[in-house]
C-alpha cells in the first residue's frame, strides 16, 4: 500500500509503532551503554 | 469463513522471483526463511555434533586433534542456540502471531525484514572463523576470559557476530512486542491471547532485557583484547569471575527464552488433541512470569565452584530451586488439561507428551544441580551435558517440532504423512534417550566434558551415546522428507485442519492467503483461544 493511500488511522497506528519501537530500543541501547559504563 | 477472509482473497497477489524473499515484508514469509534457516543451521550444528560423537565413539584420539575437537564444541552450541533454536522460536512467532491476533502484518515489516537478513550475515563471520588463523572459538559457548582471549583473529569476528546476533533479536521482540500490543483485533483482550502469543510476548521483554547484558560483556572482552583495558584481567585488576557472572546473568534467562516459546506452542497443541479448553489459563499466564522474573535472579548456580560466600550460595540455590513452583504449575495444568480429556495420539501431540515427560527429566536432574553442595560433584561432568540436552532437546525441540507438525497443515494446505510422523517421533524418541540417559551414569562416574579422550571406563557407554547420537541425527532426515512431502501435495486441510483447534488462524483458509485479516476480525469469547 503506497504512503497516500493510507488512512489517517493507518498513519496514526503506524506512528503508534514506530513510538513503541523506538522507547523499546533506547531501552535497549540504555542497558548496553549504561552496563559498559557502569563498569569503566 | 468470516467475511474478511473473503476480502482477502482479492488480495492475494505476491511478489515472485528472488526479490519476494531478499525485500519480503509479508509475516508468513518471513516466518518461513526464520524456518528454513534454522532447520539448515540444525544441521550444521548437528554435523558438528556427529564429529564429536564420532571422536569420542572410542578412546584415544581417533579422528580430530583436540583444538579442532574444542571449536566443535563451541561452535556446535552457538549455533544450535543462535542459529537453531531461537530463529525456529521468531519463525514460528512470526507466522502465528499476527493469525492468532487478527492483526494483517507484524507492527514494523521493513524491521522484520532486517531483522532476518542479519542472521545469515552474523553466521557467515562467525562460520568464516573455521578459516582463519587461530581457527575457529575452541574455548566454549561462553566465551570465559582469560582462554577466550587467546583465540587468534577469529575472536572480533566471534563478538561481531554475537552482537549482530543481539541486535537481530532485539529488532525481533520489538516487533513482536508492537505487534502484540497495538495490533490485536477488536476484542483480542490481554486475557483472551492464546497461549502461544503471551509466551512470545515475555519472551520478547526477555531477549530486550539480556541480550545488551551478553553485547556489553562481549564488548569489554573486546577492549580487554585490543584496547589495553583489564575488565577482566586478574593483572591488570580486573576479575575473571565478573564475567561469568555477567555471562550467566544473560545466560540463565537465555534459557527461558528459548523454553517458554516451546511451551507455548505445546499449550496449543495440548488442549487441541484432548478436546478441552487448557486448564488454568490465567495462571499459566502468571506462571510464565513468574519463570521470567526469577531467571534474572538465579545465574550464579551455573558458577557454583568458583569459590563465592556461603550466604550467595544458599541464595541462589533456594532462588533455584523457586523456579520449580511456577514450572510445576505449567506441567501440573498441563497433566490437568489431558485429565478427562477425548484425546488422540497424533505426531503433535506425542511430541507434547514427550516435552513433557523428558522436559521434566531434564527439569528434576536441573534441581540436583541446585543444590549447591551435590553441584560440587557434578559440575563441568557428563551429568551437566546430559541435564542440559534434556531440556535442549526433548524439552524445546520436541516443542519446536510439535508446532511444526501441528501448523504445517496450515501453512501448506496439505495434511503431511502421518505414518512418517509418528516414526520420526518414535525413532527420534528412542534414540535421544539413548543418546543422553547414559550420560547421566559417565558424569556421576566422573567423566569431564569438554574433554576429547577419556578414560578406558567410559569406553562401553560412550559407544551406546555415539550410536544413539548417530540414530538421532539420521531420524531428523524423516523430519524433511515429511516437510518435502507435504509441502509437495498430499491430502488437502480444512481450515480448521484439527477436530479440538480453537482461534482466529484456524477460522482462515489453509493454506492462508498472502494478505489475512486486512479487515480485523471481531474477536468474542466464544472464538477466542481461552
Amino acid at each position: 500500500m503506497t504512503d497516500n493511500k493510507q488512512s489517517s488511522a493507518e498513519k496514526e497506528l503506524a506512528k503508534k509503532n514506530i513510538r513503541l519501537a523506538v522507547i523499546l530500543g533506547l531501552i535497549a541501547v540504555g542497558f548496553y551503554v549504561g552496563f559498559v559504563l557502569f563498569y569503566f | 469463513m468470516s467475511e474478511a477472509v473473503l476480502h482477502d482473497d482479492h488480495h492475494d497477489h505476491k511478489p515472485t522471483g528472488i526479490g519476494r524473499w531478499l525485500f519480503s515484508t509479508n509475516h508468513k514469509d518471513i516466518g518461513t526463511m526464520y524456518l528454513v534457516f534454522a532447520l539448515i543451521m540444525f544441521f550444521v550444528g548437528g554435523a558438528m555434533s556427529m564429529v564429536i560423537r564420532a571422536e569420542l565413539f572410542q578412546p584415544g584420539m581417533q579422528y580430530v586433534d583436540p583444538q579442532f575437537y574444542n571449536s566443535m564444541v563451541t561452535v556446535h552450541a552457538l549455533v544450535m542456540i543462535f542459529g537453531a533454536l531461537m530463529p525456529a522460536g521468531v519463525g514460528l512467532a512470526n507466522w502465528m502471531i499476527p493469525m492468532m491476533i487478527g492483526a494483517p502484518d507484524m507492527a514494523l515489516p521493513r524491521m522484520n525484514n532486517m531483522s532476518f537478513w542479519i542472521l545469515p550475515f552474523a553466521f557467515t563471520l562467525l562460520l568464516s572463523t573455521f578459516f582463519m588463523q587461530g581457527g575457529a572459538p575452541a574455548g566454549g559457548w561462553t566465551m570465559y576470559p582469560p582462554l577466550v582471549l587467546q583465540l587468534g583473529d577469529g575472536l572480533p569476528y566471534l563478538v561481531f557476530a554475537v552482537h549482530f546476533l543481539g541486535v537481530s533479536s532485539i529488532m525481533g521482540a520489538i516487533n513482536i512486542i508492537a505487534t502484540v500490543f497495538n495490533m490485536r483485533a477488536p476484542g483480542m483482550t490481554f486475557m483472551r491471547l492464546p497461549l502461544f502469543v503471551w509466551t512470545w510476548i515475555i519472551t520478547a521483554f526477555l531477549l530486550i532485557a539480556s541480550m545488551p547484558v551478553l553485547a556489553g560483556a562481549v564488548t569489554m572482552l573486546l577492549t580487554d583484547k585490543f584496547f589495553g583495558t583489564a575488565f577482566f584481567d586478574a593483572a591488570g585488576g580486573g576479575d575473571p569471575v565478573m564475567f561469568q557472572h555477567i555471562f550467566w546473568f544473560f545466560g540463565h534467562p537465555e534459557v527461558y527464552i528459548l523454553v517458554l516459546p516451546a511451551f507455548g506452542v505445546i499449550s496449543q497443541i495440548i488442549p487441541t488433541f484432548a478436546r478441552k479448553p487448557l486448564f488454568g489459563y490465567t495462571s499459566m499466564v502468571y506462571a510464565t512470569a513468574s519463570i521470567a522474573f526469577l531467571s534474572f535472579f538465579v545465574w550464579a548456580h551455573h558458577m557454583f565452584t568458583v569459590g563465592m560466600p556461603l550466604t550467595g550460595e544458599l541464595f541462589f540455590m533456594y532462588a533455584t530451586m523457586s523456579i520449580a513452583v511456577p514450572t510445576g504449575v505449567k506441567i501440573f495444568n498441563w497433566m490437568a488439561t489431558m485429565w478427562k480429556g477425548s484425546m488422540t495420539f497424533e505426531t503433535p501431540m506425542l511430541f507434547a507428551i514427550g516435552v513433557l515427560f523428558m522436559f521434566s527429566l531434564g527439569g528434576f536432574s536441573g534441581l540436583m544441580m541446585g543444590i549447591t553442595p551435590v553441584d560440587f560433584q557434578y559440575h563441568d561432568t557428563y551429568f551437566i551435558v546430559a541435564h542440559f540436552h534434556y531440556v535442549i532437546v526433548p524439552g524445546i525441540i520436541f516443542g519446536l517440532m510439535g508446532g511444526i507438525y501441528f501448523w504445517l497443515p496450515k501453512w501448506t494446505g496439505n495434511m503431511y504423512d502421518e505414518k512418517l510422523g509418528k516414526l520420526h517421533f518414535w525413532s527420534s524418541t528412542i534414540s535421544v534417550n539413548i543418546l543422553f540417559f547414559p550420560m547421566h551414569f559417565i558424569g556421576l562416574a566422573g567423566m569431564p566434558r569438554r574433554i576429547p579422550d577419556y578414560s578406558v571406563q567410559f569406553a562401553d557407554w560412550n559407544a551406546i551415546i555415539s550410536l544413539g547420537g548417530f540414530a538421532f541425527g539420521l531420524s531428523q532426515l524423516i523430519l524433511v522428507w515429511v516437510v518435502i512431502k507435504c509441502v509437495r501435495g498430499g491430502e488437502k486441510a480444512t481450515d480448521q485442519v484439527w477436530e479440538g483447534a480453537h482461534g482466529l488462524e484456524w477460522t482462515l483458509p489453509s493454506p492462508p492467503p498472502f494478505h489475512t485479516f486486512t479487515t480485523p476480525p471481531e474477536v468474542t469469547d466464544a472464538t477466542a483461544h481461552s
